[in-house]
């Protein structure tokens, strides 16, 4: 159960580590510029975690799998997990990142230029300080997400005992298997990790301002 | 390639206003000055780089913006304040100067002289959310003058501050005009500011320049006196004090016209010269010398243009200051004021206040 445990916050902290520059990037970019369809490219990018989760396993299967574009990725392992994880978590990081950066005054940004920082300082030193708690609270709830998923990862990466179960699956698995004692503790453990996520994000999110 | 301090000329088209002003002056001190969105900031901005404008910028020789392309911000070297200072906010005071020192190099003499003319010098460790507003203007000044700028830009400098802080902020304005003898943009909408910090005036509207020359000067021209008159017009005059009032006492100041006693107690740093404030509507006259008034300072002077104003007149009087009096077209037909004409300037005590320290 340990070990299940301990896999299940692994999968969901590499899927994090995995999404963050991304989310970085893009939240940024949305945060700064207006465009024309914009609202269409926002709303393709929140669109995984609209889709039944089994939808996104199966897109992430065929992408991942034998012919797709990203061929002879390994699926049925905990990476594979990762990957669903980190696609259906995604939105919610970036939705976090997109707000956090929004809220950094641009005026900010205008007077540091003034004063000489070139952009990848102003962004090192300005807008990521002032966004990391806004990205920190987003990265929790999409850790929290990750580590409940189901649908996705049991495509991708199936339910294999001992290497690619996770808390979820796992739970799924005893249910269908007839140990509902089992899946009773996995689901109470779920229930303590993902509010601990959730409060920890709150926490954050109401002290933002340093 | 000219050496005068400021040649500016500049365009911008937003969505709803357009900015289409400039002005070139040997002065060094220039004050930008108009009614709230008259593109004042805007023009600021552009100068600054920070809003797309085209046109020309050249500040003592050097071309910021002009035919052979526009620098980007940071390569400007222009120390902009704006109103709302925009210091930092997770970085304490010293934090927030290190940040400006770190492009050109951190220069002890410099900060030091920079703290100390600002007075900042005991708020190194505060936080940006602990200073007052007066405290924010002038740390978002000396980190200006941190990343060793060509010019200043500042702001409504006094906008956040509040009233009674006012004047010890306003003085060390003067003092890092003084001290720094750097070109310096400074834009107000409050008259007697202008008239107190600048070498040249430009009067601004609807994005165009209405007028321009030095703030005396401009008293005399009567389209820009109207101009200052809609936007509250204030006499603005340097005075040296005489004595340090006793408690409870009106302090007694030297004008060039005569010694005036003022009721608000002086800023507490009051010493050497000083800038008083009044209101041109609460500037009284006499045709002759009153008897048995409780207002305690009278002027004698001469009547030097009378200039129509709306529904009001303004009457410039020569009493070793200009004064500006706003006066109902029945008082100055009653008192037959003309220019030329004798004429006594009356202001009570607690209508004046200091301005700077």
């Amino acid at each position: 159960m340990t070990e299940l445990l301990l896999r299940t916050l692994l999968i969901g902290a590499a899927a994090v580590v995995v999404e963050l520059p991304f989310a970085v990037l893009l939240g940024r970019w949305l945060a700064r510029r207006d465009f024309r369809g914009k609202a269409a490219v926002q709303a393709l990018l929140v669109l995984p975690m609209f889709l039944p989760p089994v939808a996104v396993g199966l897109l992430l299967l065929l992408a991942l799998g034998p012919g797709g574009p990203f061929g002879g990725a390994p699926l049925y392992r905990p990476a594979a997990a990762v990957a669903a994880a980190a696609v259906i978590s995604f939105p919610l990081l970036l939705r976090h990142a997109q707000e956090a950066f929004a809220a950094v005054p641009p005026r900010l940004l205008q007077v540091s230029a003034t004063l000489g920082a070139s952009r990848w300082r102003i962004f090192r030193e300005v807008e990521l300080p002032l966004a990391k708690r806004g990205l920190a609270a987003g990265l929790l709830l999409a850790f929290a997400r990750g580590v409940s998923e189901f649908g996705a990862t049991s495509v991708v990466a199936g339910v294999i005992p001992g290497k690619t179960e996770t808390l979820a699956t796992g739970l799924w698995r005893r249910l269908s298997t007839g140990d509902d004692g089992g899946a009773l503790a996995l689901a109470v453990i779920s229930i303590v990790v993902g509010l601990a996520a959730v409060l920890l994000s709150e926490a954050l999110l109401r002290r933002r301002s340093p | 390639m000219s050496l005068r301090p400021w040649d500016i000329a500049l365009r911008w088209t937003g969505p709803d206003f357009e900015l289409d002003a400039g002005f070139q002056t040997d002065a060094r001190v220039v004050a930008l000055f108009g009614p709230s969105g008259a593109g004042k900031s805007s023009l600021v901005e552009a100068v600054a780089g920070v809003r797309r404008a085209e046109g020309r910028v050249v500040v003592s020789g050097h071309e910021l913006q002009g035919p052979g392309g526009s620098l980007p911000p940071r390569e400007r070297r222009v120390g902009w304040v704006p109103q709302e200072g925009a210091l930092l906010p997770h970085r304490d005071v010293e934090g927030n100067l290190a940040f400006a020192e770190r492009a050109v190099g951190a220069d002890l003499a410099w900060r030091a002289k920079a703290l100390e003319v600002l007075g900042i010098g005991g708020l190194l460790g505060r936080m940006p959310g602990q200073l007052s507003g007066g405290e924010r203007q002038r740390v978002a000044l000396a980190r200006a003058l941190c990343a060793r700028p060509r010019l200043l830009l500042l702001d409504e400098p006094l906008s956040g501050v509040d009233l009674p802080r006012r004047a010890r902020v306003f003085g060390h304005l003067l003092e890092v005009r003084d001290h720094f003898e750097l070109p310096m943009l400074y834009v107000s909408h409050d008259p007697a500011e202008v008239l107190a910090i600048a070498d040249h005036v430009v009067l601004l509207e609807q994005g165009r320049v209405v007028g321009e020359g030095a703030p005396r000067q401009l008293l005399g021209d009567a389209s820009a006196l109207r101009f200052l008159d809609r936007l509250g017009f204030e006499n603005a005059l340097r005075v040296e004090p005489v004595e340090r009032p006793a408690a409870g006492h009106a302090c007694q100041v030297r004008t060039p016209g005569g010694r005036l006693l003022v009721a608000p107690p002086p800023p507490p740093s009051f010493s050497g010269e000083g800038w008083l404030a009044v209101r041109a509507e609460d500037v009284l006259l006499a045709a002759e010398l009153p008897h048995g008034l409780s207002a305690r300072n009278l002027l004698p002077g001469k009547v030097a243009s009378i200039d129509e104003a709306g529904d009001h007149l303004l009457v410039r009087v020569d009493a070793g200051d200009e004064w500006v009096a706003t006066l109902t077209r029945r008082a100055v037909r009653d008192l037959a004021l003309h220019p030329g004409r004798p004429a006594w300037v009356v202001i009570k005590t607690h209508s004046m206040h200091w301005l700077a320290d």
